[in-house]
Parts: structure tokens; sequence; C-alpha cells
């Protein structure tokens, strides 16, 4: 798919069941870890930082959206390491995709 | 049949979602969002539990928390723990293992590897507490084998014992009732003086072993034995054999099912002549010095051979033969068990009618 999501392969995941499947993209941008992970990089607080991003990381792996993992995935092995440095590139391309496939998906979906 | 149930632990929605449908065609699925919620499903499901799969990265309480809450309530033993781990880093999966999780299944789900690894867990958990069970019913049959053996063995000798007995005596009721008064004053001696540290245990073994007393008058000749007259010297020297042989025999026997069985048949035949003041036979032991399961039997013995009728004298009456004894004319016993037949008098007294009745 185009917005960068493995559609197939998350579907499999979901014994093909489109409708959850649907439901539970558009469900991720009501996850509160998202804020969570803005509000503890302000504080620069890693840990707070590394359980927002490990939880989210887990949920968007599953659904199949590659074009969020590859900024979240260095972030969490940065936040891992106890420290939030280096991390403001990783999130600030994190947070474009992020809105950009939001407005994409709610056009879609809903 | 019920289908196994299967306990999905994550904090994400999402995942607990394609998780449960991934295992309801095959298990009754229950989720959890947390662990503290985990460790209640858990509880409330135990006996029907097939597997759970874990979270590491929980709020509330984490999938370390719970392996350690299981472990101490003995549960890892019940159900096998799948973790489910973001990244297969290896520091959380060696915490993880260290703390009793089996396997492990990773982020982003890879469905049929997931199915099969669950399958594959839940199989083999479930051979492995068969192969336990097995063990312990083997084990089991086994100490039940061994009881049966022992039992079977006091039997054998409490049968040549008997067959030992037949010589003088017309009947083997003697060993019967010395079995009787020997468990009457063990009780009690174990009851009233502690110091003797008689047990249950003990005191089985003391009354089947008590049966093997005389076990060496096999070797004593008819004519000491049934002779109907006051013995001389010289005859009484070999009938006091018949304590040495006993132990004699007993050890040839070479007894190794149950020592201390065997080591009570032993005692009892070399000591169960000896006199609390030293003046009994074969070694002339005082006082505490003979042991404790041969004191007992000296009594039971006494008094039984006073209260029934031998080749060389008549019956006494059960009074009588209580006074004899604590009047010493049967030898000195120990006060304290002289103190514990006086309290065992009535049981004593109806064992002994009990013969009477019978003649």
């Amino acid at each position: 798919m185009e917005e960068g999501i493995d559609v197939d392969t998350a579907l499999d995941r979901f014994m093909g069941n489109e409708e959850m499947y649907c439901r539970f993209l558009l469900k991720f941008f009501e996850d509160a870890n998202y804020g969570r992970l803005q509000e503890a990089f302000e504080e620069k607080n890693p840990k707070a930082c590394f359980e927002a991003a490990h939880a989210m990381k887990g949920v968007i792996l599953n659904l199949g959206m590659d074009v969020l993992a590859r900024d979240l995935i260095p972030m969490v092995e940065i936040f891992r390491k106890g420290t939030c440095e280096g991390a403001e590139t990783y999130l600030d391309g994190f947070d474009g995709c992020y809105q950009q496939l939001r407005n994409r998906l709610i056009t879609l979906l809903t | 049949m019920n289908k196994g149930m299967i306990l999905i632990v994550d904090d994400e929605e999402i995942n607990r979602f394609v998780l449960a449908q991934a295992f309801e065609e095959k298990y009754e699925t229950v989720t959890a969002e947390d662990g503290e919620i985990a460790l209640e499903r858990i509880l409330e499901y135990q006996d029907r539990l097939k597997a759970v799969l874990l979270d590491v990265f929980m709020p509330v309480m984490s999938g370390f928390d719970v392996l350690e809450a299981m472990e101490e309530e003995d549960l890892l033993d019940k159900v096998p723990v799948i973790m489910i781990t973001g990244d297969g880093s290896a520091d959380i999966e060696e915490k993880a293992l260290g703390l009793g999780a089996v396997e492990f299944v990773t982020k982003p789900f890879e469905i049929p590897v997931i199915q099969m690894r669950v399958r594959n867990t839940i199989e083999l958990f479930a051979h492995k507490r068969n192969l336990e069970q097995l063990v312990r019913e083997q084990t089991e049959r086994i100490e039940r084998q061994k009881d049966r053996l022992k039992t079977s063995n006091y039997r054998l000798l409490e049968a040549i014992a008997t067959m030992v007995e037949f010589r003088d005596l017309e009947t083997g009721e003697h060993i019967v009732r010395i079995k009787a008064f020997t468990r009457m004053l063990a009780e009690a001696v174990m009851k009233n003086y502690p110091e003797y540290e008689l047990t249950q245990e003990k005191i089985e073994r003391i009354v089947y072993a008590s049966a093997t007393h005389d076990i060496g008058k096999i070797s004593v000749p008819d004519a000491i034995l049934l002779k109907p007259a006051k013995l001389t010297a010289d005859e009484f020297e070999i009938m006091k054999t018949h304590t040495t042989v006993g132990a004699e025999l007993i050890r040839n026997m070479n007894y190794t099912i149950d020592q201390e069985y065997s080591a009570y048949c032993t005692e009892i035949c070399l000591y169960h002549h000896e006199k609390y003041d030293g003046k009994g036979y074969p070694k002339g032991l005082v006082g505490d010095d003979i042991p404790i399961s041969a004191q007992i039997v000296s009594i039971a013995d006494v008094f039984d051979a006073l209260v029934s009728e031998r080749c060389y004298k008549k019956a006494y009456l059960p009074e009588e033969a209580f006074r004899m004894i604590y009047a010493g004319e049967c030898g000195m016993f120990n006060p304290k068990l002289l103190d514990c037949l006086e309290q065992c008098r009535e049981a004593f007294f109806l064992e002994a009618m009990k013969n009477t009745e019978r003649s």
C-alpha cells in the first residue's frame, strides 16, 4: 500500500478479519502511548520514553505500519540505553509520518 | 470434551485480540490487560489453563512480577508460561527463562509460528506432567509392595516362632497374647516415659518382634523343654542358651529389608530374661542397659507364663500374677515399667481372662 502499510501480512495476522483490522488501525491513533512519548521526551525521561515507544512498537509492527516502524525502532534502542540523546531526529520523522498517516486513514476508513 | 484454556496477557488490546483470534478455534481464550488481573485469572482457572501467553512490559505488574508470583504459588509446575517479547533481547529472555518461562513468541506476531509454538509447548508440558505422574504412581506402588513384603516377612518369622512354641505349648496363643501385652505396655511407656523415645512406628516393630522372643528354643532338647519337673543346674544352663541361640538365628537370617525390626528381634531374643538388678541371663545386664524392648517383652512373657498352665505348673489367677510380679517373686523389674503395668492392669486382666475362657 502506498501509505507504507504492509496490509497483506497484517491481514494474515488478523486471520483475514478486515473489519477488525480497520478498527484497530484507527484505534491506534487513540492510543495514549503517543501522547506519553511526547510528554516523556519533553521531560527528558528516557525510562518513560522507552515504555511508551516500546508499547507502540509492538502495536505498529502487528498492524503492519512499516512506515512508522522505520523511525520508531531506532528510537526504542536509544531509550533502552537510558538516554534521549540522538532521538530527536527520529521523533520528528515519526511525528510527521504519524500525522500524515492518521489523516489519510481517517479519510479512507471513516 | 472441554476445550483447554489459554490466558493471553498483554496491555495492548490489539495484541490480545490478534492472539485470542488465533487460538479461539482450538482453545477457550481468556485475556488480561495487566499482571495483577493475569494472576487473578491464573488462580481462578489454574485447573483448566493449558498455557499462559505473557507480555513482559505492562503497567501495574510486569510479566516478570507475574512469573515470580506464580513461582511463589507453585503454579509454574501446573501451567507453562510463554513470554511475548517485543524484540527477542537476550537480557529479557535470560531473565524470563531464569524465572521459569518455557518459551517465547515475538512481535510482530507470525501467527502460524505462534500457533505451533504454543501447541508444542502444551504437548511437551503435558508429556512431562504425565511422566511425573507415572513416576509418582510407580514410586507409590513400590512403597506399597515394600510394606507388603515387610509385613509378610514379619508374618513368616512369626509363623516360625509359632511352630517353635508348638513344641512346649498346646497352642500358638502365647504369641498372640505376648504381642497384645507388649503393645499395651509399650503404649503406656510411650505415654508416660518419653525418655525411652518410643514412637508408634517403633512400637509396631517391637510388637511384631516380640513374637520371636523364644525362637531359640528350637535348639533345646525335648527332654529339657518338656520336663514336667524342676530343671537341674546343667539342664537350666542349656535352657538359658535359647536366648543366645535365638539372637544368632535372627542374625543369620541376615534380614535386610527392615533392619530396625531385625535389631529389635535380636535384642528381644537375647535380653528378655535379663533382670533389672542384674540377676538375669545371659549377660547379667543391669537397669536400662537392658534395651527397653526386651524389658517390655520380659514383663509380658512373665505375666503370660504365670497366668497360663505349663507342663511344670498350673495357671495362676491374674490377681495372683500381679501380686507375684510386684513382690519381686519373678525377679526384679524396672519400677517405671511396673508403673506402666499398673496402668494396664485392667486391660491385662481382660486379655488374661480371654485365655481362661478358652481353656
